[in-house]
């Protein structure tokens, strides 16, 4: 195996995991983020040469967010957005008690949900600060935007989502 | 109106600040109470999406197609001549050897860190822990004073569930949680305050090692036990009786 190879392998490939779950988030769509990821990687691996800087992740989130905003730019051209896929959600739970599951599960499908409803620049931010745990400067560096820019943004994402929760509170309440 | 100081109490909340900024941070946290809803928000957000939202991790077929894709690219680009081929087979082979010598290396390590710490080692690293988060923060990753919300922060972060109690009732407040190391392990940290002072719980699993009773240095006194398969440690600068008083409270009442 060439040098080239091995070196992707080890250093860019163990974060296709955090690729799948942007692409995922990005898409809302299992395929699109099959697509998404399996383009991003192959991007990836061409540019890899030209790849300077310490930290791969941001730089591979990078190229999986152009990949989707480029696919996603195709598919509005073309004027019939597939529509967020509901049913296959992964069983992240296993627990002996049927009812708290039922609860989490409710409770799991409605914070995917409003997630899922944010607008794409907040709902980006928030995934890669919250799951992915990334700094500021990394969260920059993938989405191309200016710090400020990050932190204004997630701090909307979170009044947003705040918003979302507690109207949904309100509507199960009446 | 939003507070000013949203964005500073935001970057502290998400660990982006240290040293003085932190300390700054803290003490205008304290003193506002939007900021403290803020920060009660995001952290119930946080653990909300932790615990409950899904982050879905590549399908097992998707790798398996991306790795095909990369070993076909790479033929494209290279399908090298005879004299080339055998030097690849050679570097094969010398990947392998100093493939056998790094395993050897990171069990050797890893035999290292299995060791459990001496006493003396753990009561410096505790102290060296405590006083390095006093000077450069972050002292607290997740503010609250309420055990309901620190205590589900630590899961998901940390493979132990510390026993977060309030004890506010009788002078000692909780403030918050971190995570810390302690002899290379990660440790679950709980922050009091007690009027102008700061007391670490540090709790870490138990590794057989014997722990030391009380250290004292530099002003800092520190107190260990054993509980379970946990081990304890309380750090602070309050005086013997007080720091005495505050472990006899947290080993005695129930959770």
């Amino acid at each position: 195996m060439d040098d080239h190879r091995q070196r992707f392998e080890a250093l860019a490939l163990p974060h296709i995991d955090a690729a799948y779950n942007l692409a995922r988030w990005l898409s809302r769509s299992p395929a699109d983020a099959d697509d998404v990821v399996q383009e991003a990687m192959l991007r990836a691996f061409r540019a890899f040469d030209g790849f300077r800087g310490e930290d791969v992740r941001p730089w591979l989130l990078a190229i999986v967010r152009n990949c989707w905003r480029s696919r996603a730019a195709d598919v509005r051209r073309r004027a019939h957005a597939p529509l967020p896929a509901e049913d296959d959600r992964p069983l992240a739970f296993d627990g002996p008690d049927p009812e708290a599951e039922a609860a989490r599960a409710s409770d799991r499908r409605r914070l995917d949900l409003l997630i899922a409803e944010l607008p794409e620049d907040f709902r980006e931010v928030l995934i890669l600060r919250e799951m992915e745990d990334m700094s500021y400067r990394e969260i920059a560096a993938a989405t191309g935007a200016p710090i400020g820019t990050v932190m204004s943004r997630l701090a909307r994402a979170r009044g947003l989502l705040k918003e979302l929760w507690l109207a949904r509170d309100r509507d199960a309440v009446r | 109106m939003p507070c000013a100081k949203m964005p500073s109490t935001q970057a502290y909340l998400d660990g982006e600040v240290d040293g003085a900024d932190a300390a700054a941070s803290e003490r205008h946290i304290a003193d506002c109470p939007e900021c403290q809803a803020f920060c009660a928000d995001a952290a119930d957000l946080s653990d909300a999406i932790r615990t409950t939202v899904p982050r879905y991790a590549a399908p097992a077929q998707l790798k398996l197609r991306v790795r095909q894709a990369l070993a076909a690219e790479d033929h494209a680009r290279s399908a090298p001549p005879v004299a080339a081929r055998r030097a690849i087979r050679r570097s094969f082979w010398r990947g392998t050897l100093s493939g056998a010598g790094a395993m050897a290396l990171a069990a050797s390590l890893a035999a290292v860190a299995i060791l459990p710490p001496s006493a003396d080692s753990l009561a410096d690293q505790v102290m060296d822990a405590h006083t390095r988060a006093l000077m450069r923060g972050p002292l607290i990753q997740v503010a609250s004073s309420d055990h309901h919300t620190v205590k589900p922060w630590f899961a998901g972060r940390i493979a132990l569930s510390p026993p977060v109690k309030d004890l506010a009732d009788q002078g000692f407040k909780l403030t918050g949680g971190r995570l810390d190391k302690v002899a290379g392990a990660p440790a679950a940290v709980l922050v009091y305050q007690h009027g102008r002072h700061r007391l670490d719980l540090f709790v870490w699993a138990d590794r057989g090692s014997s722990l030391p009773t009380t250290v004292v240095r530099h002003g800092y006194r520190a107190m260990y036990w054993k509980s379970g398969d946990l081990d304890f440690a309380a750090v602070s600068d309050v005086a013997a009786p007080e720091l005495a008083s505050f472990v006899q409270l947290v080993r005695a009442e129930p959770e």
